[in-house]
């Protein structure tokens, strides 16, 4: 493995999407992209969508042939659901709160 | 420090707009050392504000007002770096966004699976809370602000904020309830604020003035938008330097904006964003035309295209990644950097 990204989808088109990425070296500064969705696994396909968060790894392999070759690969992560416990707990009090007060 | 840079004498202003495809940022100095910081965007490695003021050698504890437009992610990166910086400074912040909605985005935020754009936020409110030590709560902040209030006013300069309209605040309500989670529903990163929340700002001079309109976009009700603005007509000198709302988009553009607040064929600066390919070439053209000087903050790096092989898609997405064949995998060019700056004076 010589390189990898974590990506959030930004925005979805017909047979593409776009995804701010983030180094996770820190040597680069924050890019934006578009990628194929054919670059995507039917696995995860279904996961593709505004907000949804990928890791991107860029890295060389051996051929059979014993000749180097890039490779790329995209995996999306699986997010739990938001639950009902989930949601009545931004509701509760927190420290936020006495910076939201209306007089 | 050896200053590389020369910075403004007390009775000169001076504006300069840094983007670098994603992000914007603007930095004034509203006379007498003291610094308004509107945006925050990264620079070579961190808050570009406080780079160009370290290549001034202006202390950070200089500035004296942080307004943050609104809260998409290319108007706020490093805003906190600067407000830890500068323990003088107000944190000023659209009152559109002081809701009962907004306030529980940043707390789903705090989900460590997930993050809504909002840790920003929600680090800027921790900078406020560990200065506020007693004191009380309106003395360190956040400053709400909408359309009327008088931000800093001085014998040379007067800041005043033209939006959000009142229209605004009671529709921000719904904008950022959609934004929240729902039961049943996906974990996920919101990327997006909104757009017609934003704060625009018009920076006076000893008599001359300057439009910054964050990303304000235009509406077709008549009371929210530039719609809002106009509608308002807060008391301000025509300006004679704009920050064009919106990357340039045609979205944003109003022709009231330009007859009505505006000087004619003032100077423009539009900051781009290259994953939206903003501002466009008929953006461009149309801003040549409006303007006296029309000046981008980088060149615009458009949209890519998107490729189907593993290969021609790392040399799509990363254009800068050198000799992929050749194993310099990880060395990748940084972006180019450059900037408009101007003195009013």
């Amino acid at each position: 493995m010589h390189h990898e990204w974590e990506g959030t989808v930004v925005s979805l088109a017909d047979d593409s999407f776009r995804a701010r990425l983030r180094d996770l070296s820190g040597e680069t500064p924050e890019e934006y992209a578009d990628f194929s969705l054919a670059s995507v696994s039917d696995d995860d396909i279904a996961l593709v969508v505004p907000g949804a968060i990928f890791h991107w790894f860029v890295g060389y392999r051996i051929e059979a042939s014993g000749q180097r070759g890039t490779w790329s690969g995209i995996r999306f992560r699986r997010l739990p659901r938001w639950g009902k416990r989930d949601l009545a707990a931004l509701k509760q009090p927190s420290d936020l709160d006495e910076f939201f007060e209306t007089k | 420090m050896n200053a590389q840079r020369k910075a403004p004498l007390a009775h000169e202003a001076e504006i300069s707009v840094f983007g670098r495809g994603v992000g914007e940022c603007v930095v004034v100095h509203l006379g007498d050392g003291a610094w308004m910081v509107v945006d925050s965007c990264i620079g070579e490695r961190r808050a570009v504000a406080l780079e160009y003021l370290e290549l001034m050698g202006v202390p950070a504890a200089h500035v004296k007002l942080l307004v943050i437009s609104h809260w998409d992610d290319d108007h706020i990166r490093g805003a906190a770096e600067i407000f830890e910086s500068a323990p003088d400074a107000t944190w000023v912040v659209s009152a559109a966004l002081k809701t009962e909605e907004f306030k529980r985005l940043i707390l789903a935020g705090r989900d460590p699976l997930t993050g809504t754009g909002t840790h920003e936020f929600d680090r800027l409110f921790g900078v406020l809370r560990s200065r506020k030590q007693g004191q009380r709560l309106e003395s360190v902040g956040p400053r709400w602000v909408s359309e009327g209030t008088l931000l800093w006013e001085t014998q040379q300069a007067r800041v005043q904020v033209m939006a959000p309209s009142p229209a605004t605040m009671t529709l921000a309500h719904n904008e950022i309830a959609s934004l929240l989670p729902v039961e049943g529903e996906k974990r996920r990163v919101v990327t997006q604020g909104r757009n017609p929340l934003s704060v625009v700002l018009s920076v006076q001079f000893d008599g001359r003035s300057a439009l910054l309109t964050g990303d304000l976009i235009a509406s077709s009700n008549p009371e929210t938008g530039w719609n809002g603005v106009l509608r308002a007509l807060v008391s301000a000198p025509k300006a004679a330097l704009v920050k064009i709302p919106h990357h340039g988009s045609v979205g944003a553009h109003h022709d009231g904006m330009w007859d009505t607040l505006l000087e004619p064929t003032p100077l423009a600066v539009t900051t781009t964003y290259n994953p939206s390919g903003l501002p466009t070439v008929s953006d461009r053209s149309r801003l040549r035309a409006l303007a006296r000087a029309s000046y981008l903050t980088s060149t615009p790096g458009g949209t890519r295209s998107p490729h189907r092989s593993g290969d021609r898609t790392i040399r799509a997405v990363v254009p800068e990644l050198r000799q992929v064949s050749a194993g310099a995998v990880s060395s990748v060019a940084t972006r180019q950097r450059s900037n408009y700056s101007g003195r009013l004076s």
